[in-house]
């Protein structure tokens, strides 16, 4: 399993100042524009929350999974967002959001990359995996920790 | 206690994988065997109809429409897929004790709608699959019976081998006699599970017997199907003695009554058909060659084995023992382009044919070549109305050509393998252009009527 391709390390933010939901969601999208990801930073996220309108990503333990499929993706990508004050998400457990992974894919993507997508979320319901994530504190332990599968 | 089940989210990304990862592992905890199909981008992990047969308890995490059809009379539950995701543990052991489940049953024109669309195709696809081994291992052993000599097979000729005996046998006789009762039986199964292959069986055996062919067989093979489906759901015994239903009662009722409807109902018109038109060749004069050739072709390949492909042959036999050669020949060569058209249509045009069908088209060169017709019965069976017209078309051109350019043969069988044999056909090459001819027409004609066809390669 090979995380590379689609989290790329300059899509880790380990500090993030964001207070609110939607803050959080603009400050990871931006990066995602930065690095090419993405064409329209605001036609995104607008499309991630339309995804949060049908139920909330915060899959709890502090977790959420933003995610779009979105006309303004250009490629599969990952982006992982820790953040230094907890933000209120209306999560299944109701607890605050500390760890954002979003996510992003292009309209019509039918690729090995949601192979791998599938792959992670299944993850997810994995304690050690989310202990390890949650633990992580640089991007090399953070990739180190999605790396192995 | 097997589980199985259907995840599905708004977007197929992430929840999808994680309701189905969360079932099945907390179903493993608590010892339980679990298969979630997901239905993300892609659909993965399908459920096959045994996996749902004999699962007990079926759990719909789906925030987005998914069709239900396949779960018919099933114990559902459905839970919000969150929830799934979150409380994986409580829901399964809310289905195990049976608590929010309900039989699923879906509304009657549903129903219907999902009978008509594909109700009939299925059991006709069930049918072939069942029947496909028979003719090519049966087809491909005959023809190795004709590699000692075109009437090595037959104890009466001078030429008799043993194995030649043996191959006949097994392939002509037994596989070959089976392939009608294997494709109603298959058919028969499709429409009503295990107690159906008895009548359904027996149906396609009788059909064979009264000369009705696999038309005939398929019309058996639907009354056996759904009499046994009818008589499965209007019989109710007391408990004590349910085993007894779909093992002894119903398939007892369904074989007489469908035995008899064979017997005296399908086979009378047939009779009287194969009379009719013995009549109407035997009244017919053979002067005007194309004409004849063009009706030899078209009953030849009408319905393969059945009264009407019965009645031609034997009636171009008759005509060999009062020295008349040339409408044997048109009845070999219309014989050997179905097969011959549908193999050459399976490599110009795959896309058009389903893999097994790409297979089978395989075994038809041999088939073929050799004058075994019945090598296109499964592609006649899946899909009658295009390809019976086709084959209809090619064997009616190359009997045409035959007939019309005097081509004669004094073997009534064999095939390719009698060509070489001088003096055997009379015109040789006007006859291997007829051939040609019939098998290019049979394979445009159906790739043309099967255009709207796309399978992937």
């Amino acid at each position: 399993m090979d995380i590379s391709s689609i989290l790329d390390k300059k899509n880790i933010m380990l500090d993030m100042q964001s207070k609110q939901k939607s803050d959080a969601f603009m400050e990871l999208a931006q990066c995602f524009k930065k690095n090419n990801i993405i064409t329209d930073i605001n036609g995104y996220v607008n499309d991630v929350l339309k995804r949060e309108a049908e139920f909330s990503t915060g899959i709890g333990y502090g977790i959420a999974i933003p995610h779009a499929k979105s006309k303004y993706v250009k490629t599969t990508a990952i982006a992982v967002g820790k953040l230094a004050h907890n933000i209120v998400y209306d999560s299944i457990d109701n607890e605050p959001v500390r760890l954002l992974f979003m996510i992003a894919v292009p309209e019509n993507s039918n690729d090995a990359h949601l192979k791998i997508l599938n792959k992670l979320a299944r993850k997810f319901m994995d304690e050690n995996f989310r202990k390890n994530i949650l633990a992580a504190k640089n991007e090399d332990l953070i990739f180190e920790a999605l790396r192995i599968f | 206690m097997k589980i199985v089940g259907v995840s599905a989210c708004p977007t197929g990304i992430a929840h999808t994988y994680m309701a189905a990862e969360a079932l099945e592992k907390c179903g493993r905890e608590l010892g339980y065997e679990v298969k979630i199909e997901t239905q993300g981008i892609e659909i993965e992990n399908i459920l096959t109809p045994q996996e749902i047969e004999e699962a007990d308890i079926v759990i719909i995490a789906c925030a987005k429409n998914v069709d239900l059809t396949r779960f018919e009379g099933k114990r559902v539950i459905e839970v919000p897929i969150d929830k799934a995701v979150k409380n994986a543990r409580q829901i399964i052991m809310d289905a195990v004790e049976g608590k929010n489940m309900s039989i699923f049953h879906l509304a009657e024109e549903e129903k219907e709608q999902k009978n008509q669309q594909t109700g009939v195709y299925k059991h006709l696809m069930t049918g072939v699959n069942f029947m496909l081994p028979f003719v090519i291992a049966g087809g491909i052993l005959i023809a190795c019976s004709f590699m000692f000599g075109i009437h090595a097979g037959d104890p009466n000729d001078p030429s008799y081998n043993i194995l030649a005996g043996a191959f006949n046998k097994i392939g002509g006789e037994v596989a070959f006699g089976l392939m009608v009762p294997v494709l109603a039986a298959g058919v028969a199964y499709s429409i009503a599970g295990k107690p159906g292959i008895c009548s359904g069986m027996v149906a396609g055996m009788l059909a064979k017997s009264i000369g009705a062919g696999f038309i005939g067989g398929l019309i058996g093979a639907f009354i056996a199907g759904y009499l046994t489906l009818f008589l499965l759901k209007q019989i109710h015994l007391p408990k004590s003695i349910q085993s007894l239903k779909g093992l002894i009662i119903v398939p007892l009722l369904s074989t007489c009554i469908t035995g008899f409807i064979m017997i005296f109902i399908i086979g009378t018109p047939v009779k009287f058909l194969l009379d009719a038109l013995s009549t109407f060749l035997n009244n017919m004069g053979t002067t005007n060659g194309i004409w004849i050739g063009l009706l030899i072709g078209m009953m030849m390949a009408s319905d393969m084995g059945g009264p009407i492909n019965k009645a031609i042959s034997t009636f171009s036999i008759a005509l060999m023992s009062s020295g008349v050669y040339g409408p044997i020949a048109a009845c070999m060569v219309a014989g050997m382009t179905p097969p011959l058209g549908l193999a050459l249509a399976t490599v110009l045009f795959k896309k058009r044919f389903t893999v097994e069908e790409r297979e089978a088209g395989k075994s038809c060169w041999i088939l073929g070549l050799s004058y075994i017709t019945e090598g296109a019965i499964p592609f006649a069976v899946a899909d009658p109305f295009r390809v019976i017209p086709s084959l209809m078309a090619g064997s009616a051109i190359a009997a045409a050509i035959s007939l019309g350019s005097g081509c004669t043969s004094l073997a009534p069988h064999g095939g390719i393998w009698i060509l070489p044999i001088p003096n055997v056909i009379g015109n040789l090459p006007m006859y291997v252009l007829a051939l040609l001819a019939g098998s290019i027409v049979t394979c445009f004609c159906v790739a043309f009527l099967k255009r709207k066809n796309n399978y992937e390669l």
